[in-house]
């Protein structure tokens, strides 16, 4: 599922108030954004009966998961601290 | 060889020593023997010549720019969606390159992708009208 988001910097820049506007929810609990620029938000239910929404955006297709950069960061500190492994012993593997 | 192997990390030494010993016992399962096969071909050809083509290699400008240093991303298999890669930099050595993370199967839209949605950083509204419904 191939997803058009606004990129952030889009998003954050000047943060004003465009629309104001009250609403009523349908039988099941549903409103409309009026001109929504965002697919996706993050809500969150406040005790005091608001809710907040946040607009989010979609990682790329390619991005690094957090799990690897957290490695691919430590891997760096290690190489730059010169802590690496010793050369790994390919001719074991290979054919031919 | 042009360039000598090292892994950045000890868990992926360890990972290595392990399907490496494993993989002369016979003692790997479909999953890891496929994975290891990949793992040995690429880091073969990482060694022999890292610009080699199957490799595709290139270079993560972001992640250079912020460690300061050049770094490069190779695929594991080719013409494959979703493929595995590792990414790696040149060092310590002259003739080393150093494998800085493996990532066998980069998580897509069908695992996890929902998950990875980021929030976007937009100051709290203070006035509480912004953002509210």
């Amino acid at each position: 599922m191939k997803t058009a988001t606004r990129k952030l910097s889009e998003i954050t820049r000047n943060i004003t108030v465009v629309n104001d506007y009250d609403v009523a929810a349908d039988a099941k609990n549903r409103i409309s954004l009026r001109g929504a620029k965002a697919k996706y938000f993050h809500v969150k239910a406040l005790s005091n009966g608001t809710y907040v929404l946040e607009p989010r955006v979609l990682v790329p297709p390619d991005a690094i998961p957090a799990k690897t950069l957290k490695m691919l960061n430590r891997s760096v500190a290690n190489l730059k601290k010169g802590k690496v492994s010793a050369p790994i012993d390919l001719s074991l593997h290979q054919e031919g | 060889m042009p360039f000598q192997i090292r892994m950045g990390v000890p868990e992926m030494e360890q990972l290595w020593l392990d399907l490496s010993t494993r993989s002369l016992q016979g003692g790997l399962d479909k999953e890891e023997r496929k994975f290891f096969k990949k793992l040995v071909k690429t880091l073969g050809h990482l060694a022999s010549d890292p610009r080699h083509n199957s490799l595709a290699s290139h270079e993560i400008q972001d992640l250079s720019r912020k460690h300061g240093m050049k770094i490069f991303q190779s695929y594991l298999e080719n013409n494959t969606p979703g493929a595995g890669r590792l990414f790696w930099a040149y060092g310590p050595g002259k003739a080393d390159i150093t494998i800085l993370a493996i990532e066998p199967h980069p998580e897509d839209y069908k695992r996890g992708a929902y998950e990875r949605i980021k929030l976007s950083k937009i100051p709290p509204a203070k006035s509480g009208k912004s953002g509210t419904k």
